[in-house]
């Protein structure tokens, strides 16, 4: 888990998602994860998230009825990681076009659930 | 001469300006499906509206994603909400769900066409009072 560990990340790979309605409601094309402050700093522990999408759909990214699932991926094979971003508590969110940011997410690992049947059977 | 009475073209319901409910019990449980305005509806189709690249032409194009139109109609129009979200319902039931929202928005609501002749509603009802 690179948190802490990372000034900037980023990737090419990333998603959204409403689980709750097995919906895909955006595909990004780019995406980039920065610190915030240094490791005094309240806000340490806290990123902004800049992503470019090649499909967006707005209407269900602005719906707040619906729990969405941010997912970015970077690596491969063994070094293959995702990385769940939480904007519940973000300070602003702002999406024009097909460029978003979202500033003071959180972030965890995040394993779908083939990763975590391959680390069950490896067991 | 025969006695039978002449079969009405269409079973009009009372009238009415709200929208259509239906009632129904599946594996157990009653549920109510309330019929969406026009403008919840179109709503709904605006936000399952993806914009596609045509494979033929390249150019893009609003394409509605009918299952996640669907998925966003159970969640609307359904009452109670069903005990679990709704990708994770059952399919036979998400059917039966499905079947009734169909019927409810998309089959053909009952109307009587009337004649040139015909006042419809304004046409003076006869009453005792006025037959005496």
């Amino acid at each position: 888990m690179p948190h802490g560990i990372f000034q900037i990340l980023s990737g090419p790979k990333g998603r959204v998602t409403i689980p709750a309605l097995g919906a895909h409601i955006g595909t990004m094309q780019q995406w980039e994860l920065r610190r915030r402050g240094g490791d005094d700093d309240p806000k340490s522990g806290s990123y902004d998230l800049r992503a470019v999408f090649s499909y967006i759909n707005p209407h269900l990214f602005h719906d707040a009825d619906y729990e969405k699932d941010v997912i970015v991926e970077f690596g491969r094979g063994r070094q293959h990681l995702q990385l769940r971003v939480h904007m519940v508590d973000a300070e602003e969110t702002v999406l024009r076009d097909r460029t978003l940011l979202v500033r003071g997410v959180q972030i965890s690992e995040y394993r779908d659930e083939a990763q975590v049947g391959r680390t069950a059977a490896s067991l | 001469m025969s006695t039978a009475t002449k079969p009405k073209l269409v079973e009009l319901p009372p009238p009415s300006d709200e929208p259509a409910v239906v009632r129904a019990r599946i594996r157990g449980r009653v549920y109510t499906f309330t019929e969406l305005e026009i403008g919840e509806y179109d709503k709904l189709v605006v936000k399952a509206t993806k914009r596609e690249a045509d494979p033929e032409t390249g150019l893009e194009e609003d394409v509605i994603d009918n299952v996640l139109l669907m998925r966003l109609m159970i969640d609307k129009v359904v009452e109670p909400k069903p005990p679990q979200e709704v990708v994770h319902v059952g399919t036979r039931m998400y059917r039966a769900f499905s079947r009734i929202i169909n019927d409810l928005h998309y089959g053909d609501e009952a109307v009587e066409i009337l004649s040139d002749d015909d006042e419809g509603d304004d046409a003076p009802k006869e009453t005792p009072a006025g037959n005496a």
